[in-house]
């Protein structure tokens, strides 16, 4: 009788068993979609079985096993980082290029063609009044098209700082999420599975953003950090904050410049240097290094401000050192051209042409010797093709320099597209590496390796082929396609 | 000749692309599937490179040499990726059980500057 009892105690045992794995399974199936999940495993143990001495066996519910392995999730923050900054830099620089037209049919290239054009046509007319007055008009055209980039760059630069606000602000909102899961960690729940998805959720959804570490400390909670910064350690949240300042180390040679970004940790230390990727690091190299290239900065010019101050000077030089008349007294020239002598870096945004400037203060007579009657025009127009350092910029002409840009700009483009590409696969890759690396069985696993650890080998070696043979054929093929 | 060289391309092309494709889920298998495809590709570029100096004056084998150097480079990062993973989970695993297997022989996969004890 007693061992008719204790056959159903066994029985009971294990219907109990594989009642909480099926609970299990239930769970994992209900959660297939939730983000963050990973499949749980109800582990089964075996009871002593001995007749002799009254051990009857069976089987009880062990230990609930999570199939996540953080080796795993940390690959695919790690690609999530990079692709953070990949998707931003191919945002930023669309921007970007929407303001260096390089068809020719608008913008500063169209407006310096006609310019170049009319100085031209006035050299044919050296004496005629609409052809002076069309340089006056082409002239506030292109003065115009300068204003209008310098400003829709400078629309390009706040519309950044306010991305890196929000940027900030998201960061410390996900930390401050995780900072809640940390608490109920401690508090007891931590072998809370839903909990567990939510922090791994929150983690990857944090990474985009810049180069996120974390680590889980024995008592479950989790420590975050922002490259080497602190951001959650326990309960206790290190919020950073974003800030504009004008560099002072070394001191600045551009006065009145525009202020830099600058990202500070919860103890008021600039950590900008240390943030290099993600979305923030690419916000932070298109606002302080990106459109400063174009509009300057506390340390230098920025290419458009150049080649706006040297098309003014140049212009205003040709002009101002040729006469309106012969006389006596001979009449010299009037500048075309001003602009903010005071900054730099506000050049293009304040070139203008003088109101006072009429159509006979135009200088055409070049008072040689030999004196040439329409020697300033023809000065001028040279300035389309340069013979002479002096009509040139960064020698190239004003047309090249301009294109020069504008195709930097399409280059980088071009460049971040590509890697937002690769970068999108390689977040794919590393989610499907982490699904096929849950729960493996390591003597499996140890087979396994041996053959990827060949075939990586081999497919390395071919690799490395084709890049030398595909080099070969660009370098023949393009050589003269540029 | 250049519309030859351009076609070469294309179909060099495509096997990179594949070869992409098929990184997004790396597997021995697959890997195996990897290697054929860029033995392919290898064969056909040195099939075409005789004629390539006739291409040189077109633009579109110049377009078409510079997307297979994309489509390459997008298949060395997923590679290199890849084959970070693996041997940072190796390395994981060695430290976990000395790369012992459950039944106590040793790996397949030696370490270099480790002994294994047999028997």
């Amino acid at each position: 009788m007693s061992n008719l009892l204790a056959s159903l105690g066994v029985a009971a045992g294990a219907l109990d068993a594989f009642t909480q794995v099926l609970q299990v399974t239930q769970n994992n199936v209900a959660n297939a979609s939730t983000p963050g999940y990973a499949r749980q495993t109800q582990t089964l143990n075996a009871l002593p079985f001995n007749a002799t001495f009254g051990d009857t066996g069976g089987v009880k519910a062990g230990a609930i096993e999570s199939s996540r392995d953080e080796y795993a999730e940390t690959a695919v923050r790690q690609q999530n980082v990079l692709l953070g900054a990949a998707s931003q830099n191919v945002s930023s620089l669309t921007s970007l290029q929407t303001i260096f037209d390089i068809s020719g049919n608008t913008g500063i290239p169209c407006a310096l063609n006609n310019l170049l054009q009319s100085f031209s046509a006035w050299g044919q007319s050296p004496t005629d009044p609409n052809a002076r007055q069309l340089v006056i008009d082409r002239a506030t055209d292109l003065a115009g098209a300068f204003n209008e980039a310098a400003s829709s760059l400078g629309t390009v630069a706040q519309d950044a700082e306010q991305q890196i606000g929000t940027t900030v602000t998201e960061i410390n909102q996900l930390v401050g999420q995780l900072q809640q899961y940390n608490t109920q960690i401690m508090g007891g729940d931590n072998n809370d599975a839903g909990l567990d998805a939510q922090v791994h959720s929150t983690l990857e959804q944090l990474s985009q953003y810049g180069d996120i570490s974390a680590t889980q400390q024995e008592n479950g909670s989790w420590t975050v950090m922002l490259g080497q910064t602190q951001l959650l350690v326990g309960a206790q949240q290190y919020q950073i904050s974003n800030d504009m300042e004008e560099p002072s180390n070394p001191p600045p040679t551009n006065a009145n410049a525009p202020p830099l970004a600058v990202i500070r940790g919860a103890d008021g230390t600039d950590i900008t240097s240390t943030i290099t990727t993600g979305q923030l690091g690419a916000l932070l190299n298109f606002r302080n290094t990106v459109v400063p290239s174009y509009i300057g900065d506390a340390y230098q010019q920025g290419g458009l401000n150049i080649m706006a101050q040297q098309l003014a000077d140049r212009v205003n030089g040709l002009l101002t050192a040729g006469n309106v008349s012969d006389g006596p007294p001979a009449q010299t020239g009037t500048a075309l051209f001003s602009y903010d002598q005071t900054n730099a870096t506000n050049v293009a945004q304040s070139l203008t042409v003088n109101s006072a400037t009429t159509a006979d203060q135009l200088a055409a007579i070049d008072p040689g010797p030999p004196e040439v009657s329409n020697g300033v025009p023809l000065a001028l127009s040279a300035l389309a093709n340069p013979q002479s350092a002096a009509d040139e910029i960064d020698g190239v002409s004003y047309t090249s320099y301009y294109g020069n840009m504008a195709s930097n700009v399409g280059s980088l483009l071009t460049d971040a597209t590509n890697e937002q590409q690769v970068q999108q696969s390689a977040v794919a890759q590393a989610q499907n590496l982490r699904q096929q690396s849950s729960g493996v069985d390591l003597d499996q696993e140890a087979m396994t390796l041996v053959e990827f650890q060949r075939a990586y080998d081999a497919n390395s070696r071919l690799i490395s082929v084709l890049d030398q043979v595909t080099e070969d054929a660009v370098n023949i093929i393009s050589v003269t396609t540029g | 000749m250049a519309s030859g060289v351009i076609e070469s391309l294309r179909r060099v092309h495509r096997e990179l692309e594949q070869v992409c494709e098929m990184l997004l889920r790396p597997s021995p298998e697959v890997l195996n599937g990897c290697e054929q495809r860029l033995v392919r590709a290898t064969a056909e570029m040195e099939a075409s490179r005789p004629a390539w100096s006739e291409a040189a004056r077109d633009w579109q084998a110049g377009e078409q040499a510079r997307l297979v150097r994309r489509s390459l480079h997008h298949a060395q990062r997923l590679l290199e990726n890849a084959a970070r993973f693996h041997a940072g989970w190796r390395r994981r695993r060695a430290a976990m059980n000395g790369e012992y297997r459950a039944d106590g022989s040793i790996p397949d996969l030696r370490c270099p500057a480790r002994i294994f004890v047999e028997g």
